[in-house]
């Protein structure tokens, strides 16, 4: 395969549902669910399934989802069972309760590495399908280790002051107060530095135990890209926190506030608060539509199947157009027009995403049907979980 | 009879190659493909062997063959028409579901009937459903498991916003006693215990556990004038332990829990903000329902042991008082004309409505 930029056919994804065609499934799903007391709730989800992956297209073909309702029913029912259980316990003691969390929170890897496999193996693309490998080892390193390490490293410093309070009261009584928030801010420094490099360690074990038929996914970048996200959008805070506070400061917002703490100054008018604390809304929105937009561009521009790329080209202000407008259309139909936002956005996302190839996307080739069990699959529908990428 | 032939693509299950195909139902029940417009018809299988994707809106159909073979089609209209001959001929079978779905969805009539009973129905399971079926589920079941739930309550309250009562033995001896001709007979009833407590945190105020703890702090013996007034209190609180308020506020809890899930579970985590919202509303509105139902306790219980409903009035008057002078934002926002608001908002604050019922009772004629 030669992987030459200039041969690369640049076969862009599609997406043809609409929202009056969806408004109808989503309503009857609700109905009958509602109606059989959560029973249909299973084959509601195969129902929106089914109609977004099969309203997305790559080259003209259907995507398919192949899960049936009855395994998506067993999976809700263990849920049911299980969040029973959980309930009952910890209404009765909850001492146990606490214990069963952790214990919860010991699953998670586990019903990550299920969840994305049932997802991967029920995703077909001209009848070959997706899969995961069931790399459970992995997992628990990459999910479970830095939590681990940090609870254990957190346990040992408390540990260590604590001896040092006992041994020199005198000398560390003072200083103890001021040692352990400064502790406290030292792990949330370390956790913030580190957190960009766990995500990109999630990131790629997500991808690359991914595989298409038999061609394997890659994510070809290193943390680095997933810094450069964050430092962007820390850039960004520290310039719109300053324009705002330039702009509040001479509207003479400031000195107002300042006035009330102090006397009983004249109030400030009630317009200027709200629409300052609209604004503190506004840039965090904005934020978060940028931290979402580059890390899905970023991680998308790097995935690479069988060597050959994707491109995904989404954009900041038409993300954080989408969030203002889906939010405020939700809450002023009372909830009935998601249906719509959520095909909005399905074509936004579509519209922006193509995928390279240098041949022909023929030449894919099915695993051979090795009959890997699905068993325990169900588990990982537990929580419904549906891991970003 | 004529044949019906399918447009579409043909996957051969061990590449993605795609194939032009038209996929044929002959009338004698066996289907056949032709590759491109050139080759030739092949017959493949016979009709009852195919696995047929469910109509969903106009997504393309999947039509599994032996051998893992699958032909796409967009033509959805074909397909059913397919369908639906060769189930008049008995060569498929088709379950009623796979049609049906697809026909509510896609009549607008009915979709518009179904938001309007939906609305209706979920307003209504949520006003009366599930405050009766909580009602009914806590009043069921044993005193003793009632009175297990939630057990470790009082111990962790202990360990975090109250401590000892500091009321002299003898002041609780007479309490003690004054409070306990007031508790009902009952065969299922919810055993209950009279605490003392002292609480910086909870101030002047009473309130029953699940357990069946009724604890008074310090500060609302003190700020009582007379025992009469402790003794209205008392069965306000008997009342939320008789009426197993706390049982009740967990399963409506849960109740409520389920049903976001159920119906956000296919609506997607985008809402769910907008959904919790609702949610605290109702609760709030749940706890109100039940001070007015302990209230109506009280009341029916009080000429039965000679109390007058004024000494009600006059303790929850100085309580309120007490919380006004502490939160004066209460207060403001209640002449601003926000009072439907807070209605809806706060579990308490209707409290002037409720020391009306009080103040409306005919004073006590002493026999």
């Amino acid at each position: 395969m030669q992987v030459d930029t200039q041969g690369y056919t640049e076969k862009p994804f599609k997406f043809t549902g609409n929202a009056v065609e969806f408004f109808g499934i989503w309503v009857v799903n609700i109905a009958l669910t509602l109606l059989s007391l959560g029973i249909y709730s299973a084959w509601a989800k195969v129902r929106t399934k089914q109609y977004f992956y099969g309203n997305t297209l790559l080259d003209h073909s259907a995507f398919q989802y192949l899960a049936t309702p009855i395994q998506i029913l067993k999976g809700r029912l263990i849920t049911v069972l299980f969040f029973g259980i959980y309930y009952a316990i910890s209404a009765i003691n909850p001492i146990w309760s606490a214990g069963l969390t952790i214990l919860i929170g010991l699953l998670i890897p586990s019903v990550i590495v299920l969840s994305m496999s049932f997802r991967m193996r029920n995703t077909a693309y001209r009848n070959i399908t997706f899969q995961f490998q069931r790399n459970f080892k992995q997992a628990y390193l990459i999910f479970a280790g830095p939590v681990v390490l940090f609870a254990a490293l957190f346990y040992l410093s408390s540990l260590f002051s604590s001896e040092l309070k006992v041994t020199s009261t005198f000398a560390v009584a003072v200083e103890d107060e001021f040692k352990t928030p400064f502790v406290l801010i030292g792990f949330m420094i370390i956790a913030f530095l580190f957190y960009p490099f766990w995500e990109f360690l999630q990131t790629r074990f997500l991808i690359a135990n991914m595989r298409f038929g038999r061609s394997e996914f890659q994510f070809d970048t290193h943390a680095g890209s997933f810094y450069k996200v964050y430092c962007i959008a820390l850039l960004l805070f520290i310039l719109a926190v300053s324009v705002y506070t330039a702009i509040l400061a001479s509207f003479e917002l400031i000195s107002y506030l300042d006035i009330q703490f102090l006397s009983e100054g004249a109030p400030p008018d009630d317009h200027l608060i709200m629409i300052s604390i609209l604004s503190i809304f506004i840039i965090y929105l904005w934020l978060y539509a940028y931290i979402q937009t580059a890390k899905t561009n970023m991680i998308l521009n790097h995935v690479r199947l069988a060597g050959m790329p994707l491109e995904s080209s989404l954009s900041v202000s038409y993300m954080f157009y989408l969030y203002i407008s889906n939010s405020i259309a939700i809450i002023a139909s009372m909830g009935l027009l998601i249906p719509w936002t959520l095909i909005r956005v399905a074509n936004y996302r579509a519209r922006t995403l193509s995928f390279l190839t240098d041949t022909n996307i023929d030449s894919f080739i099915a695993q051979q049907q090795k009959e890997l069990s699905a068993l325990g699959e169900e588990f990982g529908e537990i929580f419904d979980i549906d891991v970003g990428i | 009879m004529t044949n019906i032939q399918i447009q579409g693509w043909l996957y051969n299950g061990l590449n993605a190659q795609r194939n032009v195909a038209i996929l044929e139902y002959q009338p004698n029940g066996s289907m056949a493909y032709r590759l491109g417009i050139d080759e030739e018809l092949k017959i493949i299988c016979e009709a009852s062997e195919l696995q047929i994707s469910p109509r969903i809106g106009n997504t393309a159909r999947f039509i599994s063959l032996p051998d893992h073979v699958k032909f796409e089609t967009e033509h959805n209209d074909s397909v059913d028409q397919f369908i639906k001959l060769a189930t008049e001929q008995g060569h498929i079978k088709r379950g009623l579901y796979q049609k049906l779905a697809y026909r509510l969805e896609s009549n607008l009539y009915f979709v518009a009937l179904t938001i309007a009973i939906m609305l209706c129905s979920t307003w209504g399971f949520v006003q009366y459903g599930i405050p009766f079926l909580s009602k009914e589920i806590a009043m069921i079941l044993p005193s003793e498991l009632a009175a297990e739930i939630g057990k470790g309550s009082l111990e962790i309250m202990d360990e975090t916003i109250m401590q000892e009562s500091e009321l002299s033995l003898s002041r609780q001896e007479t309490l003690r006693v004054h409070f306990k001709s007031l508790i009902p007979e009952g065969d299922n009833n919810i055993p209950i215990t009279l605490v003392f407590r002292k609480s910086e945190f909870v101030g002047a105020n009473a309130f029953a556990l699940p357990s069946g703890n009724i604890i008074f702090t310090d500060a609302i013996i003190n700020l009582a004038k007379n025992d009469d007034e402790l003794k209205t209190i008392m069965l306000h609180e008997i009342g939320h332990v008789i009426h197993r308020h706390s049982l009740r506020q967990l399963f409506q809890q849960s109740g409520l829990a389920l049903l976001i899930l159920l119906i956000s579970g296919d609506v997607s985590t985008t809402s769910a903000m907008v959904l919790a919202l609702p949610g605290l509303l109702l609760e709030a509105q749940y706890s109100q329902a039940m001070e007015t139902e302990a209230d109506t306790f009280a009341l029916k219980r009080l000429q039965k042991h000679q109390l007058d409903a004024q000494h009600f009035v006059a303790i929850m008057s100085r309580m309120e008082a007490i919380d006004e002078t502490t939160n004066p934002e209460l207060e403001a926002e209640k002449n601003q004309g926000n009072a439907n608001i807070n209605h809806y908002f706060s579990s308490h604050p209707a409290t002037q409505e409720r020391i009306q019922r009080f103040i409306d009772t005919p004073i006590l004629q002493k026999k």
